[in-house]
């Protein structure tokens, strides 16, 4: 009895016994309540209350909470995962009141545990309890978790009220998101060999990741899902850090819908809806948080893809069908640029408005281009490779040759130049992502036009108008595409 | 009418509470539970928890000071007018059910609104803050600044944590902060003009209980506000409640007071039975305590009360320690002190900690 002196603890007329020695332990209310000297601190003996009363918590919140204390604060797996069944409704009841208790009380071991408990299920409740009770190692373990599993959090049904109730709150996710490292990631299907990455000479990773520092590309522990190995001509973009698969063909000239995404804050793949219109050799582009699938084989149709709803609606479409095209996004617009239509060569520049969903001659070029990549900073537009035909004139010389060149067109001024060119490596076919200060590209030599084909890896500097080239190519393969994506740093995996 | 019914509640609260009988108090606890309050015309109903309607204010306390005791400084308690009460579950409650009801279906996307906290339901508006809030604050504050040390606190802690924590979380944080940093400066400028207008006799006891009373005071007032410490001020400010209020009685009581304390600190260590050991003893603490840099003003006797401040005595001064001895044994001998036992000497070095013996603590002011 005197060993463990037992401390009453009353709540809308319930008693609840605790031991006041874990009481003291575990909650710094309990601490300063008692070294306070005031009417509660005394015993009863002494002109003290029998009971601590407390008022306004929730009895369910208040019980986990002294089971905690009760455990002396070990306590080992989920906390709110004791009742199976009803999970929802009553888990962000209980949820809000256990906080609440934790947070009245100041039970620092508890509130510590919380930080491993985030769930898809409670992030989004945990953040705004956090935010309410001033938990800023709560909220900031919840915005983490929540910027790991972004679209997932915004398909969160109740996500729409909470953002209304919050407005910064999408922001902050974004932040959150944004996070990490910058990494160059290439996939594709690479084959074995002797320039494959040590480790898997063996057995060819389908993605890898770039060392800038040691100039190494080292295997990601995640492959492309299967559905996704020998699919051609999809398209593919970074949207909100997660890398987007979409549509393509299989080499059995099957045209596909299916979309997935990969995201690298969890290294995971994860199928998402699928496009309406199946399409191949098309363009997918993000623009203000929304994916667009531009066109394809013989198809004019556009369709936007929203993640909060995870599904694809059409859009206006293209003024024709285009082939050999290309597109990307600049200052929030989307612009297509070269290739054929059905009958001639395109030659405008095509730009798409997503706020008022029309698309618009936005200047005819002097050049035809077709077969570019596109990738832009601010108001320019880098176009990298491609065949280039100049209209009237009649040579069809070096120029129409194959080369790697880059080109920049401005969109505000309207000003074209011809930035670079190098006529040993092949304009065709290649991959490029924009990153850190330059336009990384993967393709090969054309000096040899024998089978074997030389791979080369080298980097635009959008800066310094130079090129820097990487002795080390990921491995021999095909279907390569390379992106830029934020890599969770070292410390937090 | 929910005022008066409020207001009611809290009168019958406050008689239990000040029922001195414990045996009774609970008994009426439940006698007080059991029917339902009479001038329930609002849905109390509604509450699951009559127990939890009940949120006595700090001046529960206020009133009752003033036939108990006169209070040696700070002034009257307001008028009692708005201080009365704010119960929070009966209207919580109420509110509950009207936040709830326009929801169609218990289905989980509401229940981010239903299951708000009982606690926090209500938006404390800056008006109720003020209005309502603050001042429950403030009467405990009062009562905790002018009681002498040792009192009996009848103030719950429970209720004024509760306050505290509903403004922290409903975002008043920094207006609480600037109004408890406000409150305790008003009260120290007050207690320092004081001060000032004491005789010179009285002086250095006056200075010692206003320390000793405030010193006291922050025993209990930092545990009340340790949520908006932990949640605002360690966090936000990336402070500390206890060091800004010590720091406040620094700037406003002990940096105007310390050039006439110290001059008669230094005369009365000279004379014997001026003032207590133990005065003297909690005051040079104190000032250590309160900015280590004034024992420059007078090395000497601070390091009769706080150890290594002297620096270490070494080998080429000793015959002036010697000299330094000598003469005190003079001076005491010519003050009627015999020179007593020489193996009581360091005996008589730890009394003067102790303040029992006039003969050690004459010496040890030296």
């Amino acid at each position: 009895m005197a060993a463990e002196e037992v401390v009453q603890i009353r709540l809308e007329g319930r008693c609840y016994p605790v031991s006041k020695k874990k009481l003291l332990e575990q909650s710094d209310y309990f601490r300063a309540l008692y070294r306070s000297g005031m009417r509660e601190a005394r015993g009863a003996e002494a002109g003290g209350p029998e009971v601590q009363q407390l008022r306004g918590l929730s009895a369910p919140g208040l019980r986990l909470v002294l089971d905690f204390i009760d455990g002396g604060g070990a306590r080992e797996g989920g906390l709110l995962g004791a009742a199976p069944g009803d999970e929802d409704a009553d888990e962000a009841g209980l949820l809000s009141g256990l906080v609440e208790a934790a947070s009245f009380l100041q039970v620092t071991a508890l509130l510590r545990l919380l930080l491993s408990q985030v769930r898809l299920g409670n992030c989004l409740e945990l953040h705004r309890l956090a935010q309410v009770h001033g938990l800023p190692d709560l909220q900031e373990a919840c915005l983490h978790f929540m910027g790991a599993h972004f679209h997932q959090v915004l398909r969160q049904p109740h996500f729409p009220l909470l953002a209304t109730g919050d407005p910064g709150l999408q922001q902050r996710l974004r932040e959150a998101r944004m996070t990490g490292t910058p990494v160059l990631v290439a996939l594709g299907d690479f084959l074995g060999g002797p320039l494959a990455p040590h480790p898997y000479q063996g057995e060819p990773p389908s993605m890898l990741r770039y060392d800038e520092t040691t100039e190494r590309w080292f295997p990601l522990a995640s492959n492309l899902p299967p559905d996704l190995v020998n699919v051609r001509g999809y398209g593919a973009a970074v949207l909100d850090n997660y890398l987007f698969i979409v549509g393509g063909y299989r080499i059995s000239s099957q045209e596909i819908s299916a979309a997935h995404s990969y995201n690298p804050s969890t290294n995971e793949w994860l199928q998402v809806a699928s496009m309406n219109q199946k399409r191949s050799n098309f363009k997918l582009v993000a623009v203000n948080s929304k994916l667009y699938a531009i066109g394809g084989q013989a198809v004019s149709n556009v369709e936007c893809y929203s993640p909060e709803q995870d599904s694809w609606n059409f859009v206006a479409p293209l003024p024709n069908p285009l082939a050999e095209f290309s597109a990307c996004e600049c200052k929030g617009r989307i612009y297509v640029i070269g290739g054929y239509t059905t009958r001639e060569r395109n030659m405008h520049i095509l730009q798409y408005c997503p706020s008022s969903d029309v698309w618009m001659r936005f200047e005819t070029c002097d050049v035809h281009i077709r077969k570019q990549q596109m990738v832009s900073v601010e108001e320019t537009i880098y176009i990298v490779g491609g065949c280039l035909h100049e209209l009237g004139s009649n040579r069809r010389s070096s120029q129409s040759e194959d080369m790697l060149t880059v080109q920049s067109y401005n969109v505000v001024t309207r000003q074209w130049l011809y930035l670079k060119e190098n006529t040993s490596k092949s304009g065709l076919n290649l991959t490029c992502a924009l990153h850190n200060d330059g336009i990384y590209i993967m393709s090969r030599d054309v000096t040899l036009s024998t089978s074997l084909e030389h791979r080369v890896f080298l980097k635009y500097n959008i800066f310094s108008d130079s090129w820097e080239a990487f002795r080390r190519f990921p491995a021999f393969g095909h279907n390569l595409l390379v992106s830029s994506l934020y890599l969770p740093n070292k410390a937090e995996t | 009418m929910e005022e008066s019914m409020e207001e009611e509640e809290v009168l019958i609260y406050e008689a239990m509470m000040d029922d001195q009988n414990h045996n009774n108090w609970e008994a009426a606890v439940d006698g007080f539970r059991q029917p339902p309050p009479p001038a329930s015309s609002i849905p109390v109903s509604t509450c699951e928890s009559p127990g939890g309607q009940l949120l006595a204010v700090p001046t529960v306390s206020v009133d009752r000071k003033g036939p108990k005791e006169g209070l040696p400084m700070g002034p009257p308690p307001p008028p009692d007018a708005n201080g009365v009460i704010m119960m929070l579950k009966g209207c919580d409650a109420a509110a509950a059910v009207a936040k709830a009801a326009p929801a169609p279906t218990p289905s989980s996307t509401i229940n981010i609104n239903t299951s708000t906290s009982k606690f926090l339901m209500n938006v404390i508006t800056i008006e109720d803050y003020k209005s309502t809030y603050w001042p429950k604050l403030d009467g405990a504050i009062d009562q905790l600044l002018t009681q002498s040390p040792g009192d009996y606190i009848p103030i719950s802690y429970e209720q004024i944590y509760s306050c505290v924590y509903k403004c922290v979380c409903q975002q008043h944080s920094e207006q609480m902060y600037s109004d408890l940093i406000k409150k305790i400066t008003n009260h120290l400028e007050r207690v320092s003009k004081e001060l000032q207008a004491s005789p010179p006799d009285l002086y250095i006891e006056r200075f010692n209980i206003a320390l000793g009373q405030y010193m006291g005071a922050l025993q209990s007032i930092v545990p009340l506000f340790i949520y908006m410490n932990k949640f605002y001020i360690e966090t936000k400010l990336n402070r500390d409640l206890k060091d800004d209020l010590i720091k406040l009685f620094t700037e406003h009581v002990a940096e105007k007071h310390i050039y006439s304390l110290m001059p008669l600190l230094l005369e009365a260590q000279s004379t014997p039975f001026q003032v207590t050991p133990s005065t003297m003893a909690n005051i040079v603490k104190g000032l250590y305590t309160l900015r280590p840099e004034w024992v420059q003003m007078a090395p000497t006797l601070f390091s009769k009360f706080i150890p290594n401040i002297l620096p270490p005595a070494v080998e080429s001064e000793l015959s002036e320690y010697a000299a330094q001895d000598q003469k005190l044994q003079r001076e005491l001998i010519q003050n009627g002190f015999t020179r007593g036992d020489q193996s009581r000497k360091r005996a008589g070095d730890e009394l003067a900690y102790n303040s029992s013996s006039a003969c050690a603590s004459s010496r040890g002011y030296r």
